[in-house]
């Protein structure tokens, strides 16, 4: 890290992969043998070094190295301190030109800063680098150095593992990282990362932005003079975020085939999104070697820096490196070291948990393997990047020469699994970083010092912080092919609680609701817009909006013609443990045959007579569509969860909503999608904001009794309801059900094939002859019932 | 003299190049554009400065904006109409929609009309493709889009995919990851059974 940090340059040029790794090696030597040393600068009279261009060489500067608080040493540090005094008065080496920019076609580690995005580029026509630590010229000069450290080491840490299993000697063994890397510039998106040192209108906020590939820093609203770039640790945890992306998108670009990108996480809470911030700090770490992230920006005035070790002094007593006192899940989901006694559904609290989790990994690696914590640290990165690299591949290869199919469903599909029916959760999480520990620390002990490593050490571990959610490895992931699954040690699971997925049950309390229904004027306003934000893929229906405002929005509580609705299912916990990443998905799924509802499923509904379909009657019920109806493997269809209740021969039946509007003269024209969506006629929701996400439920509450505030108050995140458009022209007192589907990460039955009645009447291994018990649900079956609790919600349309 | 000769036979020279390529890249405009509310309905123009200093648009003039394109297999394009192709085309395949030129302008309306008064909705397109699934084939345009919704917050941005004659937004992904969430809480209530 030190070698980095002085010599801090390393731009290949990258066009084939023999130039590329020759360069590897060159680059190597260079670290240890190239960087000249530098001194000077002069003390000025406040003690501080006079950061003058003087002081330096061409292409010197001086930036702090680490934040005010770690350097000062002194924990309350006043936010008027003069940040000169915290310099070395050693040079550092910034940059080899007039602006703070790597201009580079066709390479990989090409980034920029400035200002912010609309100012130019700073121009030092003397190519030197010292600013007084007071300016904004310094703010740019320490956001590019740090991110200049950063990506090289990104870049280093990338290309040696990329060599292991693709360099002159390789290891032999799979990895989820594309032989095209490097050669397709797969690692780093083809327009540079945009660094923007100070944003006027950030203050106590930073982001990174994928689709602009930028980052930006804020500063503190009170303490104006106080600015995140000033902490390089945040800057680390937003080039996290930027490497996360990267990561995710590694095989789908390299692939070529796909042209959206994946995400590690879509709502506003949910698991994928809480794995991604403890994985930018656990980049803190990573760079530093300190589990703690943001002391200054963050910590100093605004309490809410975070550790990442339980040994923190920041946390409650009872948190320790014990197997009784690790940071587990689902127990600190919500939990807030400088608040403890507060409980909030919140990313980044929630992410703490994988955060501890990496660093305790990184330190049992350490002993395991006999590694420093430099390469211990290092060797996790690769874990990670190959881990996400998997998971984010929207080709639905995952692994490098593997068939399709076996991760993210199928490439028209990968999207919806990824995003909604098999996200990203600390289960699936943990799973397949896992696999990776497996293929290649436990498999080739040469990567272990010549230590064997016992995957039963990582198990253990994962179960002190109640991580041991999966009961295999999955190591070939949704492929079809004879295998051998490779099982957890069961007797390894002590702390890790699973759940019966019947245990989810809608509140049957006497006295309580079944469901809260939102349907405000202002409240649903307000949601459109927030959908409208890039939440939604489609579009919120015209039908239902006059004027930029929602036209028929009446706020009675009640599912009325016209309206935009919010819904919050009241689910409630029967069991005696908390369950979490509990999700609700009210997205289209195969359970209806020929306008009809199927009745082979666990709630047994509807009977024949009411309209339901049945197995004997219509087979396609027993089968799931093998690509959730896209109609390239089979042409079975999905159909919206929404069914209505007609009068047929005087009896009351229920039929799809295309039958509804034939029978009430309902015209395709009025369709809240217009008059090709007749599917979704009269109720849909909206793409993008058809699933629910509570971040757990304690035992015997439902979710809003969970998160209950001391003013007996709940606060709703768009992730917490589920919206629904409902038509205009539904004729009052129509019924509806929409038969919703709910899983949670610490489901017992939601994951893999048992020998138990699942209540789920399904054709067994008709086109897939491999499975077998034990073994986890294929992806296609995530059309279907199995992997899910059935949940019926019904309501009667009102005025 | 011989440098204005030079010039001016460059500049001759330029004017069927450079209406070559205008009619090659007609709907391909790839500068960003401003959509807002008027009385009289959606009004657009090109983003100005100020507008791109408050909504955060890297300004073109001072990089070269480069979108991604795949190096190591790069993707087919359909002869007629420059566009990437995802998917395969052949005689059979079926075409569900044909190219619109006003397309940006439906899609902006779209937008506008879910979003509060002030609102500013700034496109750019990134792509133009032609997927092809199941031997059905779609032109989509594929769009970058910057939403300031008021003068106070700072903007959301993601990218989009849009279908190129309806202007129908199909699909959104990589929004702005902001590390402030409590602007995500969009109510707060006490609920009665
Ligand atoms: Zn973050």
């Amino acid at each position: 890290m030190e070698d980095l940090k002085r010599n801090g340059l390393f731009n290949l040029k990258i066009k084939k992969q023999t130039i590329f790794m020759s360069a590897l090696v060159a680059y190597t030597l260079c670290l240890t043998s190239c960087v000249p040393s530098q001194s000077g600068g002069s003390s000025s009279s406040s003690g501080g070094v006079a950061n003058t261009s003087a002081s330096v060489n061409i292409g010197y500067g001086r930036v702090l190295h680490d934040n005010p608080i770690i350097l000062s040493g002194n924990s309350s540090l006043d936010h008027t301190v003069n940040l000169n005094s915290l310099l070395k008065t050693s040079q550092d080496f910034v940059i080899d030109g007039q602006y703070l920019q790597k201009t580079c076609v066709d390479d990989p580690h090409c980034f920029e800063v400035k200002k912010d995005s609309i100012t130019s580029l700073y121009q030092s026509t003397n190519q030197k680098w010292a600013f007084d630590t007071s300016t904004v010229e310094f703010d740019q000069v320490q956001m590019f150095t740090h991110m200049n450290w950063m990506i090289s080491k990104y870049n280093t840490d990338l290309s040696s593992t990329y060599s292991t299993y693709y360099g002159s000697n390789p290891s032999g063994l799979s990895t989820s990282l594309p032989m095209s890397l490097f050669t397709s510039g797969s690692t780093w998106e083809t327009s540079p990362l945009r660094g923007y040192a100070l944003c006027d209108d950030l203050p106590n906020n930073a982001f990174f932005s994928p689709s602009t590939y930028s980052i930006c820093l804020g500063f503190d609203s009170i303490y104006e003079d106080v600015k995140f770039v000033q902490d390089p640790t945040t800057l680390y945890h937003e080039l996290g975020h930027a490497f996360v992306h990267n990561a995710m998108n590694f095989r789908t670009r390299a692939s070529g085939t796909v042209a959206i990108d994946s995400n590690l996480g879509y709502f506003s809470y949910d698991e994928g999104k809480a794995i991604n911030e403890g994985i930018a700090d656990y980049f803190s770490y990573y760079m530093t070697g300190r589990a703690h992230v943001g002391e200054w920006s963050m910590g100093r005035f605004l309490n809410l820096s975070r550790p990442m070790e339980e040994s923190d002094d920041l946390h409650v007593a009872g948190i320790s490196e014990t197997s009784e006192g690790r940071l587990s899940y689902p127990t600190y989901l919500g939990y807030d070291p400088n608040n403890p006694e507060e409980n909030y559904e919140e990313i980044h609290y929630a992410g703490q948990i994988m955060s501890h989790f990496l660093v305790a990994f990184t330190k049992d690696l350490q002993t395991a393997c006999s590694f420093n914590n430099s390469y211990a640290r290092t060797f996790t990165f690769r874990l990670l990047m190959e881990t996400m690299a998997y998971l984010g591949d929207f080709s639905s290869i995952g692994i490098e020469g593997a068939a399709t199919y076996g991760v993210n469903h199928t490439p028209e599909n990968a999207k919806e699994w990824l995003q909604k029916n098999k996200p990203i959760t600390y289960r699936r999480f943990s799973q397949t970083f896992s696999r990776f520990v497996k293929s290649s620390l436990a498999t080739d002990s040469s990567l272990c010092n010549f230590n064997s490593y016992n995957i039963q050490r990582l198990e253990q571990l994962l179960d002190d912080y109640g991580l041991l959610l999966f009961k295999n490895y999955d190591m070939n992931g949704s492929r079809s092919l004879a295998e051998t699954i490779q099982n957890v040690e069961e007797l390894n699971r002590q702390k890790t609680v699973l759940i019966k997925k019947n245990q989810l049950l809608v509140d049957s309390r006497s006295g309580n609701s079944k469901a809260f229904i939102f349907d405000s004027y202002s409240d649903m306003n307000a949601a459109a817009t927030s959908l409208t934000n890039g939440f939604i893929d489609g579009s919120l229906s015209t039908t239902i909006f006059e004027n930029g405002n929602l036209k028929y929005n009446n706020g009675n509580g009640q599912v009325s013609p016209g309206e935009l609705v919010g819904i919050l299912l009241n689910l409630y916990n029967n069991s005696n443990s908390t369950m979490a990443g509990v999700r609700i998905l009210a997205n289209d799924w195969d359970h209806m045959q020929d306008g009809k509802p199927c009745n082979n499923f666990e709630d047994n509904f509807p009977s024949e007579s009411q309209g339901g379909a049945s197995v004997s009657n219509y087979p396609g019920c027993a089968e799931e569509a093998l690509d959730n109806g896209v109609g390239v493997l089979d042409s079975q269809t999905v159909e919206p969860v929404c069914f209505f209740q007609d009068i047929q021969d005087d009896a009351a039946v229920w039929v799809s909503q295309e039958t509804f509007m034939a029978s009430r003269a309902i015209e395709a024209t009025e369709c809240l999608g217009g008059s090709s969506s007749t599917k979704d006629c009269l109720i849909r929701s909206p793409k993008g904001a058809d699933v629910a996400w509570y971040s757990r439920i304690e035992p015997k509450k439902t979710w809003a009794e969970t998160l209950v505030d001391s003013n007996g108050e709940n606060e709703f995140k768009a992730s917490n309801i589920f919206f629904l458009e409902v038509s205009p022209s539904i004729p009052p007192g129509t019924t509806v059900n929409c038969r919703l589907r709910a899983s949670f990460t610490n489901c017992e039955d939601c994951h893999n094939i048992t020998s138990d009645d699942t209540g789920n009447t399904y054709t067994s291994n008709v086109n897939t002859p491999f499975e077998q018990v034990g073994d986890e649900y294929k992806d296609y079956k995530y059309s279907g019932a199995d992997p899910f609790r059935v949940i019926n919600f019904q309501f009667t349309v009102i005025d | 003299m011989k440098l204005f000769k030079n010039i001016l036979f460059i500049a001759i020279l330029s004017i069927p190049v450079y209406y070559t390529v205008k009619i090659m890249n007609a709907n391909e405009d790839k500068s960003w554009q401003t959509y807002y509310k008027s009385p009289e309905g959606t009004n657009v123009h090109q983003t100005t400065y100020k507008e791109k200093k408050k909504a955060r648009i890297i300004s073109d003039s001072f990089t070269k904006d480069k979108k991604r394109e795949p190096a190591s297999i790069p993707r087919p394009r359909d002869k007629k109409t420059n566009r990437e192709v995802l998917g395969k085309i052949d005689k059979n395949t079926l075409f569900e929609n044909k190219p619109n030129s006003n397309w940006k302008k439906i899609y902006a309306d779209e937008l506008l009309s879910k979003l509060g008064p002030d609102s500013k909705v700034f496109i750019k397109k990134n792509l133009g493709i032609i997927r092809v699934i199941a031997g059905k084939a779609t032109y989509i345009e594929q769009v970058q889009v910057t939403i300031q919704n008021d003068k106070d917050s700072p903007p959301n941005s993601f990218e989009a995919q849009v279908d190129a004659q309806t202007g129908k937004q199909l699909s959104v992904w990589n929004r702005t990851n902001f590390e402030d969430t409590k602007k995500d809480i969009i109510m707060k209530k006490r609920l009665v059974p």
